[in-house]
Formats: C-alpha cells, sequence, structure tokens
C-alpha cells in the first residue's frame, strides 16, 4: 500500500502539491478569518470548488474521466461542504 | 453592540465600556472588560483568553471582587454572532457598595409586592437566577462530534478501500477517484473544523 501511494504521488507529483499548496492556505485562510462567519463559508466554498476541479483536471488530462469519477469528487465535495456549513453558518 | 453593529470595546460613537458600568449605577474603582465572538464551545472561550496575556491578567487580577457574564445570540453585519462579556470590577467604596445592597433591597421588597401576573418581566430576572437549570442537549458539541466522526469514517473507508484494491491488484483497472486525494482533501477539513470552532478575542 505503501508503495503504491510513493508510485502514485512520484507521477503526479505536481497535481498533489498543487492540492496540497491549495490545502495550506485553505487553513491559512481559515485562521486568517477566523470569528467571521461568511469570510469562513466563503474560504470553505473555494476549496471545495478547487478540490472538484482539480479532481476533473487530474483525471483529464491523465485520460481517464469518467462521469463517475466527476460525481465522486462532487459528491464528496458538496456533502462535507454542507456538514462544516451547518457549523459555520447554523 | 448588536444594536450598534459593532464588536470591539469601544463603540463607533466613542462609547467605552466604563460608560456602561457606570449606566448601570456601578462606580467602580477598577474595571476590566474581556470579549469573545463566535466560539462554538464555551471552553474554548476561557482557554483563549488564559492563553492571551492580557486577558489572563484581567481574570487573575486581584484587584476585582466583583464579576459579570453576558452570552448573547444575534445579528452582527448581517451574520448569526455568538458574543461573550466579561466584566470586571470593584465598587469605588465600601459607603457605595452599601448603598448598591440597599437599593437592591429595596428592588426585592417591591418584588414581593407586585403580583406576578401584573409584572412577570420585573421578576424574571429573580426567577431566573433562582432556577435549576436541567442539562440539556449540546447542539454545537453534537454537530462537530458528528462532523469529526463522519470525517473519520469516511477517511477510514477509503483506507480500507485503498487497501484491499492495492492487494487485489485493481487499483488501475476501476474507474473511481484517487483516495489518497480524497484522503488529503478530508484531512484538511478535519483541521478546518478544529480552526472554525474557535473564534477571536478581544
Amino acid at each position: 500500500m505503501i508503495n503504491h501511494i510513493k508510485k502514485e504521488l512520484k507521477k503526479h507529483t505536481f497535481d498533489y502539491l498543487l492540492l496540497l499548496t491549495a490545502g495550506i492556505f485553505f487553513i491559512l485562510a481559515l485562521n486568517l478569518f477566523r470569528g467571521e462567519r461568511l469570510l469562513e463559508f466563503i474560504v470553505l466554498l473555494a476549496f471545495v470548488s478547487f478540490y472538484i476541479i482539480w479532481g476533473v483536471y487530474h483525471h483529464i488530462i491523465h485520460d481517464h474521466l469518467h462521469f463517475k469519477i466527476v460525481l465522486e469528487y462532487v459528491m464528496i465535495g458538496f456533502i462535507l461542504l454542507f456538514l462544516l456549513k451547518i457549523i459555520i453558518l447554523p | 453592540m448588536f444594536n450598534k453593529n459593532y464588536w470591539a470595546h469601544f463603540g463607533p460613537n466613542g462609547e467605552t465600556p466604563w460608560q456602561f458600568i457606570l449606566n448601570a449605577g456601578y462606580e467602580y474603582e477598577y474595571a476590566g472588560e474581556n470579549l469573545a465572538k463566535n466560539f462554538l464551545f464555551s471552553e474554548n472561550v476561557v482557554s483563549a483568553w488564559m492563553n492571551s496575556k492580557t486577558h489572563r491578567e484581567n481574570i487573575l487580577k486581584k484587584d476585582y471582587t466583583d464579576i459579570g457574564f453576558a452570552v448573547v445570540n444575534g445579528t452582527l453585519n448581517g451574520e448569526p454572532t455568538t458574543l461573550v462579556v466579561q466584566m470586571f470590577g470593584k465598587p469605588a467604596s465600601i459607603n457605595l457598595a452599601k448603598n448598591l445592597v440597599e437599593k437592591h433591597q429595596v428592588f426585592a421588597t417591591e418584588k414581593k409586592e407586585i403580583p406576578l401576573s401584573k409584572s412577570p418581566s420585573s421578576l424574571a430576572p429573580a426567577v431566573l437566577a433562582n432556577k435549576e437549570q436541567k442539562p440539556v442537549v449540546n447542539v454545537n458539541k453534537f454537530l462537530f462530534d458528528f462532523n469529526l466522526g463522519f470525517i473519520a469514517i469516511l477517511m477510514l473507508t477509503l483506507i480500507v478501500d485503498f487497501y484491499f484494491a492495492s492487494k487485489m491488484g485493481i487499483l488501475k483497472l476501476r474507474f473511481t477517484g484517487k483516495n489518497l486525494a480524497h484522503f488529503i482533501f478530508l484531512g484538511f477539513l478535519a483541521i478546518g473544523l478544529f480552526i472554525i470552532s474557535r473564534g477571536v478575542i478581544l
């Protein structure tokens, strides 16, 4: 399993670096706008949107995009957006 | 603060916390104020104050003899907001303290003479003060735990799925998203959840 992860990271280094960078910016922005609920939600929405676009882009350039895959990224993104939204904007 | 739509020690028209204290009939020798906004849990408010040098000094200052709290939900700049105000004080003199006590005793006598049905609002604070509150379900705690639990279960599912798929050698054959990417995404959201639960102090 570890070998698979190493291979995956080595093969798609740029893609994962991009995702990690976005994640770090997400954490920094949340910390910066702590206590400002609307801004926290906008930051969350931006990160979820980025993630879905990242997923689609990643599969397009490696030529194995499928509707099922798009749905998977959209479902994971929006379920978590909804769950965290309940906490940020009750 | 909700009425004038601000969150600061000083109001938009230059109002100070000391004016509020004096207007309430409390003449002080020492007074202090701590503020907090949009914390999900009460214990985080206290720990944030205790981790801040100036707020900690306020809490531990020996000069203060009285304390008052206000925890209010409202709308600030169009957003649902929870504000916490912590006031500290020491009355200006013993004579003044006596006056305040006498004043309160007069109010208590007056309340006893008024029938409940005629003035329920004037009696409300006294009734609330004596009321034993039953423990209620902490909605924020439930939502936070639910979110964290959901993320943890999803991460665990991804690990198990990835483990079996790699063991069976079908990782490259199936049309699915990348488990590693989902895992990273969920990890950042879990960290974000902890940041969101912490508000800001002033």
